[in-house]
C-alpha cells in the first residue's frame, strides 16, 4: 500500500513537473502566432493599418494577403465589419475613408461606405 | 525496490506522459496576443504597415504605442527598407522625411536616412517656388519729361516710370554636359550649389550637391520625376532617368512649369561612335540665391534743373523674385 502511494505520488509530481515544463518553461514554439490570435482591439488596429498602408503601397494583392491572415470569411469581412462599426459609431471620415477605399479596391461596396468613398476621392 | 525507487519510477512516468500531453496532445495556444508575440513574418508586416502609416499620418505617439516592446533592431531594418521603397516609388518628400525620422529614431543609419533625415542632411538651399525659372529683372527707364527753370520750386515732374523688363532666365544653369554613347540611353543630372564658406578666416567657394530636390522629365504624353540624393555614392544631387530613343524631353528642376532647363531629343550616336543612343550627364548649378542678390540694382540719374527727386521702385516679377531699384534724380540749375 505504501509503495502504491509513493508510485502515485511520483506520477502526480511528474505530471505537475511536465505541465510546468511543457506549458511554462519550455513550451514548443507555436507554429503560427498570426494576427488572428491578437486581441480584438489589436485586430481592429491591424485592419486599419492594412487600409492606410494600402494608400501608400497601392498593392491590393498585398492588402488582401494581410487581411486573409485574420481568417475572416470572406477575407474582407473584418474590413467591412470594422468600417460599418465605425460608421455606426460616427467615427471620423479620416478613419473610415481608408477602409472604404480598400474595400472598394477589393471589390466590396456597401451603401454605408459610399459617402466615404466620395469624400476620399482625390 | 525501495520506496524512493518506486516514487522515482512514478515521477518519470508522470513526467514523460505529461510532456507528451503538453507538447503534442494539447500544445500551448496563444490567444489575445499582441504584436510583439506574432511570428516573425507577421511582426515584420505589422512594423512595415506601422511605418507606412507614420509616413502618411505623422502620429508619433500612436506609432510608438504600436511598436511598443518590439526590438529596435527589427524596427530599424524594416523602417529603412520602407524608406527605400518609398523613395523608389516616388513618394512625396514629406513622407520620406517622416520615414527617415522614424528610421533614425530606431537607430537606422542608411544613406536614405542621412539624406532625408534631419541629422546630417545638407540643407536644400533657396526656395525656388517657381521651379527652375525664376526671373531676372532688368530695369529700364522711361524718358523723363522735365522743364528745368530757375525758380526755387522744382518743376521737374516726377514722372519716372521705370518699366522693368522681366527676362525669364533660369536660375538653374547647366555647368557641363557629358555625352556618352549607350544602347540604353539615360539622362542623369547632378544638381549642385556653389556657396561661400569661411575657413580659418578666409572665404572659399564650396560646391555641394543638393539632395531632396525634384527633377522632372516631361515628354509629349507623360512625365517622370526623380528625387536627388537617392544614390549618395554618385553625389547628393544626383538623379537619373532612363529615356526612350528618339523621344523629345524637357527637363525641369523642382516643378514641371515654366521654361525647361533643357529641351532635348534622344538622338542616335554619330556613326564613328558606334551604334547606340546619346546619354547625357548634366551638372546643374542652382544660382537662385546669387541671382536674387545681384538683382538689387542701384541707378543714379543726374538731370539739369532744380529740385531733388527720389524714387524707389520695387519691380516684382511673378516668379517670386524681388528686385529693388533705387533711383536718385538730382536737378541742378542751368548756368
Amino acid at each position: 500500500m505504501k509503495r502504491l502511494l509513493f508510485f502515485l505520488g511520483g506520477i502526480v509530481l511528474g505530471i505537475g513537473l511536465a505541465v510546468l515544463i511543457g506549458w511554462v518553461l519550455l513550451p514548443l514554439q507555436p507554429q503560427d502566432v498570426s494576427p488572428d490570435s491578437m486581441r480584438d482591439d489589436y485586430q481592429a488596429e491591424y485592419v486599419r493599418l492594412v487600409a492606410v498602408a494600402y494608400r501608400a503601397e497601392e498593392d491590393p494583392a498585398v492588402a488582401e494577403q494581410r487581411l486573409r491572415e485574420l481568417d475572416g470569411t470572406p477575407f474582407t469581412a473584418p474590413l467591412v465589419d470594422l468600417a460599418e462599426v465605425w460608421i455606426d459609431a460616427g467615427r471620423s471620415p479620416d478613419l473610415v475613408a481608408p477602409l472604404a477605399e480598400l474595400a472598394r479596391a477589393l471589390g466590396v461596396d456597401t451603401p454605408a461606405m459610399a459617402p466615404y468613398l466620395q469624400d476620399a476621392t482625390p | 525496490m525501495k520506496l524512493w525507487g518506486v516514487a522515482l519510477v512514478g515521477l518519470l512516468l508522470g513526467l514523460v506522459a505529461g510532456l507528451i500531453v503538453t507538447w503534442f496532445v494539447v500544445p500551448l495556444e496563444y490567444y489575445d496576443t499582441y504584436p510583439p508575440m506574432l511570428d516573425g513574418p507577421y511582426r515584420h508586416e505589422w512594423i512595415r504597415m506601422t511605418v507606412w502609416v507614420y509616413g502618411l499620418e505623422g502620429d508619433w505617439e500612436r506609432t510608438e504605442r504600436r511598436l511598443l516592446n518590439i526590438e529596435s533592431s527589427e524596427i530599424r531594418v524594416v523602417a529603412a527598407d520602407v524608406l527605400e521603397q518609398a523613395t523608389v516609388t516616388g513618394q512625396p518628400v514629406e513622407i520620406l522625411e517622416r520615414l527617415a525620422e522614424l528610421a533614425a529614431a530606431y537607430g537606422a543609419a542608411t544613406p536614405g536616412v542621412a539624406i532625408y533625415g534631419q541629422g546630417d542632411t545638407v540643407p536644400a538651399t533657396g526656395t525656388p517656388a517657381a521651379g527652375a525659372v525664376p526671373a531676372q529683372a532688368t530695369p529700364t527707364q522711361a524718358p523723363v519729361s522735365s522743364s528745368p527753370t530757375r525758380t526755387l520750386v522744382p518743376t521737374v515732374t516726377p514722372s519716372l516710370t521705370p518699366t522693368p523688363t522681366i527676362t525669364e532666365t533660369s536660375a538653374i544653369r547647366i555647368i557641363s554636359q557629358t555625352l556618352t554613347c549607350a544602347t540604353e540611353p539615360s539622362i542623369a543630372v547632378s544638381l549642385e550649389l556653389s556657396r561661400t564658406v569661411e575657413v580659418r578666416g578666409r572665404e572659399e567657394q564650396e560646391v555641394v550637391g543638393l539632395p531632396v530636390r525634384e527633377i522632372w522629365l516631361l515628354w509629349d504624353d507623360g512625365a517622370d520625376r526623380a528625387i536627388t540624393g537617392f544614390r549618395p555614392d554618385l553625389g547628393l544631387g544626383y538623379a537619373d532617368f532612363d529615356v526612350i530613343p528618339g523621344r523629345s524631353y524637357n527637363l525641369y528642376v523642382d516643378s514641371p512649369y515654366g521654361r525647361p532647363v533643357l529641351a532635348v531629343q534622344v538622338e542616335p550616336c554619330p556613326p564613328d561612335e558606334g551604334a547606340g543612343w546619346i546619354s547625357r550627364y548634366l551638372v546643374l548649378r542652382d544660382e537662385t540665391e546669387a541671382r536674387a542678390a545681384s538683382d538689387t540694382l542701384t541707378a543714379t540719374l543726374t538731370l539739369t534743373g532744380t529740385g531733388v527727386l527720389s524714387a524707389t521702385v520695387l519691380p516684382t516679377s511673378t516668379l517670386m523674385l524681388t528686385a529693388t531699384l533705387a533711383l536718385t534724380q538730382t536737378a541742378t540749375p542751368a548756368p
